[in-house]
C-alpha cells in the first residue's frame, strides 16, 4: 500500500496524466488508475470527487455534462491548457525525486 | 424482493440533507453508484449486494459532506461549522450548572432519586465487603493451592454419609507411600477442657491438636518462638498472642507451662491472633500424639475417624488421581468400608462443604447464600435505578424545552445523550457519597448481625476501590440511558410550538418498569414470608420432648451419685438426670446386631448413653415397654430401650424382648420410646438406641419455672461443694437448641432488613410516580369534579391502574418465589408446605403498600377545589 501522504502528494498528476490520453469520468479514474497500479493505488470513492472539482475550480481541469451510452447523465471531464503545462512542472519536479532517489539507492546497493 | 430503483432513490434522500453537496454533485454521484452497481452485475452480483457494496464503496452521507466541505475551504481539520467539536468546556461549566440547578429546584424529586440509589448502593456497598470477605477465607495461606482435606462418602443402606474427618492413620500412611503427598497434617478442636496456668483457671479456651507439620504447611504468622520446630516435643505448645495475654498478661510467656487435664505444656511460640477469615479457629494448639492417652485409642485404627486430614501437595499432581490411591489404601486396611474418598481444596473448605460431619467451632459459608446476597443487593440496586428512569422520563415534559433548545442552539443527539448520561452520573456520584456515610453508619450493627469484622477502607482496599467505580457506572448508565435516549428524541419544531403538542410516549416501558419493580418487591417479601415461618415452625414444633427449664451442666468425672442427691434436696429442682441432652447427633453405627437381623440390612443405628431419670427430666413419652428403672439390676448393664424409628428400619414384629448387641455390650430390649428430635431439624429422626450408662458430660437438670435465679445460685452451690477442679458452667437446653439455627436466624435478619429496605425504596418510586401523575392530571381530575365525579370515584379510578399493576406483578412473581422457598426449605428435613396463604398474604400486603402510596396522593388531588386547578382554563 502506498502511504497516505504520498497518496495526497500524487492525486493531481495522475489525475492530469490520466486525463492528458482524453476525457474521462469519476468512476472511469477510479477503476483504471487501480489497474494501472496494479491494485497498490485505492482512492477512495468520497475523496476522487472533492478533488476533481477543486481541480477544476483551479482551472487544471474541464467539465462537460454528457449523456452516456445506457442514457444516464454523466459528467466528462477534460485537461485544460493550463492543467497540461502543471502537469508539465510536476512531472519534472517527480523525475528529479525519482532520479534523485534511483541514484542514492544504486549507491546504497553498492556499498552493501 | 429487493428493488434497485427504491434503494437508489431513498439513498439519494439521504444526500438531500447534505447541506453542502449540490444538486449536482448528487447526480454525478449517483452517476458513480449506478457504475459501480452495473459493474458488479456484470460480475456476477445480486442487485441488492451490489448495491451494498457500492454504496459502502461511495461511503456515508457524513464521510461525503466532510470530505466535499474540504475541497471548498481549507480546513485542516475538516469539520464542518455546522457539525459540533467533540468536546467543549464551555459547555461542561453549563452541564454542570444545569444539574446542580435541576437538583436544587426540584428538591422532593432529587430526593427521591437520591435517596433511592444511596440506599441501593449501601446495600450493594454492604454486599460487597461481605461477598469480598467470604471469598477471601484462608486466603492467606501461601500453601493455599497445595492444601487439600481429604473427604471420605460412606455409603449405607438408606443414604451416603460425608464426614470432612478421615482414618486416623492415614495421613502418615499417605506420606510414606505417595511421593506426591510432601506434608500432611491431622488437625482436630475441641473446647470445654479445664486449662490452668499462672494460678489461673478458664474452661472456655478453643483447643486444637495437630501433627507438627501444622505450622510448615498452614501460615499463621509467629510472634515469639519458630514455627518450623514449635510442635516437635510432645509436651510443647502453641498458644495465641488472646490466649497468653489471658493468662500471663504483659509477661512473657515463653518457656512458661500451660497444664491441660493432668499434663503440662511448656509454651514454645506465640501466634498471632487467628484471624476471623480462617476456618481453623483456636486459641492454642499441642501435639495430636497426646490424644491417643486423651481419647484412650490407638493411632494404628483405622476405624477411627478423629481427625482432619490435610494433605500438602506437589504442584501438578492429578489431585482425582491421588484420592483413587487413598481409596485404594484404605481399602487394603479396612476391607468392604464402602467408602470412597475425595479431596477438597482449602480455597473451597469455606464456602463448599456441605459435609455432615465436619468443624463446628466457626460458621461455615454457603455459596448459595453468597449468590442470594449478591441477587437482593443488586436487586434493590435496580429498583432504585427504575424510580430514576422511571421519574426521568415521566417529567420529561418539564426538559423538553431545554432539550428543544439546546437542538437550536445546534446540539446534536449524541450531545444531549451525553448531558443527559452526565447528569445522572453526577446523580449517582452524589449518592454514593451518601451511601458511604450510610455504610459507615450501619457497618457495626452488620457485622455484629453477621458475625464479621468487615471494615469501610477505601486506601487500602483496591477491589473495593473498583467496585465502587463499577457502581457509580453501572447506576449511572443503567439509570441514565433511556431517560436520554428519550429525552434526546424530541423534535425541537414540535417541542418548542406548545407543551400541549408534545406527546409523551414512554408510558408503557414505565408501566413494565413499574411492574417489574414490584416484582421483585414481592418474590423478596414472600421469600421473607417463608423463612419467617419457618422459623416459627421450628420454634414451636413438638419436638417429643419438653424443652423449657432445663438446665444443662458441665461435668467432669464428679461423684455423680453425691451431686444428684444434693441437688435433688433443692427446692426448685424436679428432677435431675446424667444423660446426653437432646441437642447434638450422636454416632451413626453399621456395628449394631440383633436377634433376627436380616443379614444385608446395613442400617445405621444412634448409640445414646442416658440414666434412668431421663424420661422423666425431658419429659419423653414411652410407645410401649418399659424403661430403665433403678430398682431392676440389671437395667444398668443388660438392657437397652430404641425408638420408634429404630423399631421399624430394625425390621422387627415385637422387638420387645430381643438381644441387641454392640460391641462389647449387649441387652435386652425392654420398651420403646415416642420418636423425639434429637438433633436439629435439618435431619430426619434418626433409629436410636438407648443404653443405661450413669455419667454424662452434662448434667440435665429440670427446674420449675419459678423463682429461677435462685435454683440456679442453689445449683451453683452445691456443684461447687462438690467439684473443686472444674468451675460452675451451664446453659439452658433450649438456647443450646436456638444455636443450631444460627445460619438461618442471620439469613431471616439480613432478610427482613432487605425486604424493609426493598419495599422502602419501591414506595419511594411510586410515591413519586404517584405524585407526578396527580399533579399530571390536576386539569382533568377538576372537570371531573366540575361534572359531578364523587371523591371516592376518582381515588378508585386513579388508583385502579396502579392495583393492577402490583396484581400483574404479584402473578409474575409467584414462579420464582416459590422455586427459591423450595430450594431454601429443603435444607429442613422437617419444614412447612408451601401453601397458598403465604402467596396471598404477600399479594394482599403489596397491594395494600402500593394503593396506600397511591391513595394517599389520588385523595389529595381528588379533594383540591377544581376552582384552583381549573382557573387558567
Amino acid at each position: 500500500m502506498i502511504s497516505k501522504a504520498l497518496l495526497a502528494a500524487s492525486t493531481k498528476p495522475m489525475i492530469l496524466s490520466f486525463l492528458r490520453e482524453g476525457e474521462s469520468y469519476g468512476y472511469e479514474i477510479i477503476q483504471s488508475i487501480r489497474k494501472i497500479s496494479g491494485g497498490s493505488i485505492e482512492w477512495s470513492d468520497a475523496m476522487l470527487y472533492p478533488v476533481l472539482h477543486r481541480m477544476e475550480r483551479d482551472g487544471l481541469i474541464a467539465s462537460e455534462w454528457k449523456m452516456s451510452r445506457e442514457g444516464r447523465p454523466r459528467k466528462y471531464y477534460s485537461i485544460t491548457a493550463k492543467g497540461r503545462t502543471d502537469l508539465e512542472a510536476d512531472m519534472k519536479q517527480w523525475m528529479k525525486v525519482h532520479s534523485a532517489l534511483v541514484q542514492l539507492w544504486k549507491t546504497a546497493k553498492a556499498s552493501d | 424482493m429487493f428493488d434497485l430503483e427504491k434503494a437508489i432513490k431513498k439513498w439519494k434522500k439521504d444526500l438531500d440533507k447534505s447541506r453542502i453537496l449540490e444538486d449536482g454533485d448528487i447526480v454525478e454521484l449517483e452517476s458513480h453508484l449506478r457504475d459501480g452497481i452495473s459493474h458488479r452485475m456484470e460480475r456476477g452480483l445480486e442487485a441488492e449486494r451490489a448495491f451494498m457494496e457500492a454504496s459502502k464503496e461511495l461511503g456515508w452521507e457524513r464521510d461525503l459532506d466532510d470530505e466535499f466541505f474540504k475541497s471548498h475551504f481549507d480546513r485542516p481539520k475538516g469539520r464542518p461549522p455546522w457539525r459540533s467539536p467533540r468536546f467543549m468546556p464551555a459547555l461542561l461549566w453549563n452541564y454542570s450548572k444545569v444539574t446542580l440547578r435541576k437538583i436544587k429546584r426540584q428538591k422532593g424529586y432529587s430526593l427521591i432519586n437520591i435517596a433511592g440509589l444511596a440506599v441501593g448502593m449501601a446495600c450493594y456497598i454492604l454486599m460487597f465487603l461481605w461477598v469480598q470477605d467470604e471469598l477471601g477465607f484462608d486466603g492467606f495461606h501461601k500453601n493455599k493451592n497445595t492444601i487439600f482435606r481429604v473427604i471420605s462418602e460412606t455409603q449405607t443402606a438408606e443414604r451416603t454419609i460425608t464426614n470432612a474427618r478421615s482414618p486416623v492413620p492415614l495421613g502418615p500412611a499417605l506420606k510414606d507411600n505417595f511421593p506426591e503427598v510432601v506434608k500432611f497434617a491431622r488437625y482436630q478442636g475441641f473446647d470445654g477442657w479445664p486449662v490452668r496456668a499462672n494460678d489461673k483457671f478458664f474452661i472456655n479456651d478453643n483447643l486444637g491438636t495437630a501433627d507438627p507439620e501444622f505450622f510448615n504447611m498452614f501460615t499463621f504468622p509467629f510472634l515469639r518462638g519458630d514455627p518450623e520446630n514449635a510442635l516437635s516435643e510432645r509436651y510443647s505448645i502453641v498458644v495465641t498472642e488472646r490466649m497468653a495475654r489471658k493468662y500471663y498478661g504483659e509477661n512473657d510467656p515463653m518457656g512458661k507451662v500451660i497444664s491441660i487435664g493432668q499434663d503440662d505444656f511448656t509454651i514454645t511460640g506465640v501466634l498471632q491472633d487467628i484471624p476471623e477469615n480462617s476456618h481453623l479457629q483456636f486459641d492454642c494448639i499441642f501435639p495430636v500424639e497426646n490424644m491417643e492417652t486423651y481419647w484412650e485409642m490407638s493411632f494404628k485404627d483405622w476405624r477411627r475417624n478423629n481427625f482432619y486430614n490435610y494433605l500438602q501437595i506437589q504442584p501438578g499432581t492429578d489431585v482425582k488421581e491421588l484420592a483413587k490411591k487413598i481409596g485404594a489404601v484404605v481399602e487394603e486396611n479396612l476391607p468392604r468400608s464402602q467408602t470412597e474418598f475425595f479431596l477438597q481444596p482449602l480455597k473451597d473448605i469455606h464456602l463448599r462443604s456441605d459435609f455432615e460431619w465436619d468443624l463446628d467451632n466457626y460458621k461455615q459459608g454457603h455459596m448459595s447464600y453468597i449468590y442470594i446476597f449478591l441477587l437482593t443487593a443488586l436487586g434493590i440496586l435496580i429498583i432504585a435505578c427504575i424510580n430514576f428512569m422511571n421519574l426521568a422520563t415521566a417529567r420529561s415534559a418539564t426538559w423538553a424545552k431545554e432539550v428543544g433548545m439546546r437542538k437550536v442552539s445546534g446540539a446534536r443527539r449524541p450531545d444531549i445523550i451525553k448531558q443527559f448520561l452526565g447528569e445522572s452520573l453526577t446523580m449517582s456520584v452524589v449518592a454514593l457519597a451518601f451511601a458511604l456515610v450510610l455504610v459507615q453508619v450501619l457497618i457495626p450493627s452488620v457485622n455484629r448481625i453477621a458475625e464479621k469484622e468487615l471494615s469501610l477502607n477505601i486506601f487500602s482496599n483496591g477491589g473495593l476501590v473498583l467496585g465502587l467505580l463499577g457502581i457509580v457506572l453501572f447506576t449511572g448508565l443503567a439509570a441514565g440511558s433511556y431517560p436520554a435516549l428519550f429525552l434526546s428524541s424530541f423534535r425541537p419544531a414540535a417541542v418548542l410550538r406548545s407543551v400541549f403538542g408534545l406527546r409523551m410516549d414512554s408510558g408503557r416501558l414505565r408501566r413494565v418498569l413499574v411492574v417489574f419493580q414490584f416484582t421483585l418487591t414481592i418474590t423478596t417479601i414472600i421469600c421473607t414470608l417463608f423463612i419467617y415461618r419457618q422459623m416459627r415452625y421450628i420454634k414451636n414444633k413438638d419436638l417429643g420432648f419438653n424443652k423449657d427449664f432445663i438446665v444443662l451442666v458441665d461435668d467432669f468425672h464428679s461423684d455423680y451419685d453425691v451431686l444428684r442427691t444434693g441437688m435433688m434436696q433443692i427446692p426448685g429442682v424436679v428432677s435431675v438426670s446424667a444423660s446426653i441432652p437432646p441437642d447434638r447427633r450422636p454416632w451413626g453405627d453399621p456395628g449394631f446386631s440383633w436377634e433376627g437381623k436380616s443379614p444385608d440390612n446395613r442400617v445405621l443405628l444412634y448409640a445414646l448413653g442416658v440414666d434412668p431419670d431421663y424420661l422423666k427430666t425431658f419429659g419423653i413419652k414411652m410407645a410401649q415397654g418399659r424403661f430403665f428403672s433403678r430398682e431392676v439390676a440389671s437395667d444398668a448393664t443388660d438392657a437397652v430401650v430404641i425408638n420408634q424409628t429404630a423399631a421399624r428400619t430394625m425390621g422387627l414384629e415385637n422387638p420387645i424382648g430381643k438381644r441387641l448387641k454392640h460391641r462389647q455390650r449387649e441387652g435386652t430390649i425392654i420398651g420403646i420410646v415416642e420418636d423425639f428430635h434429637q438433633s436439629s431439624l435439618h435431619n430426619t429422626i434418626e433409629p436410636m438406641v438407648l443404653f443405661s450408662r450413669s455419667e454424662s458430660p452434662n448434667i440435665c437438670v429440670r427446674i420449675s419455672p419459678k423463682d429461677v435465679p435462685a435454683t440456679l445460685a442453689a445449683l451453683k452451690e452445691t456443684y461447687e461443694k462438690h467439684v473443686t477442679w472444674y468451675p460452675f458452667k451451664y446453659r439452658f437446653l433450649d438456647e443450646s437448641l436456638d444455636a443450631n439455627y444460627k445460619a438461618e436466624q442471620r439469613i431471616e435478619t439480613i432478610f427482613k432488613f432487605a425486604t424493609l429496605t426493598i419495599i422502602f425504596v419501591a414506595v419511594l418510586g411510586l410515591f413519586g410516580l404517584a405524585s407526578f401523575t396527580a399533579e399530571q392530571r390536576t386539569k382533568e381530575i377538576g372537570i371531573r369534579k366540575v361534572l359531578g365525579a364523587s371523591v371516592t370515584g376518582i381515588v378508585v379510578r386513579f388508583s385502579k391502574q396502579f392495583a393492577g399493576w402490583v396484581l400483574l406483578a404479584n402473578v409474575l412473581a409467584w414462579p420464582g418465589a416459590y422455586i427459591a422457598a423450595r430450594f431454601w426449605l429443603r435444607h429442613f428435613a422437617y419444614r412447612i408446605d408451601i401453601g397458598p396463604a403465604v402467596f396471598l398474604l404477600s399479594a394482599l400486603l403489596a397491594v395494600v403498600i402500593a394503593l396506600g402510596t397511591v391513595g394517599f396522593q389520588a385523595v389529595r388531588a381528588a379533594k383540591a377545589d377544581p376552582v384552583e386547578s381549573l382557573r387558567y382554563e
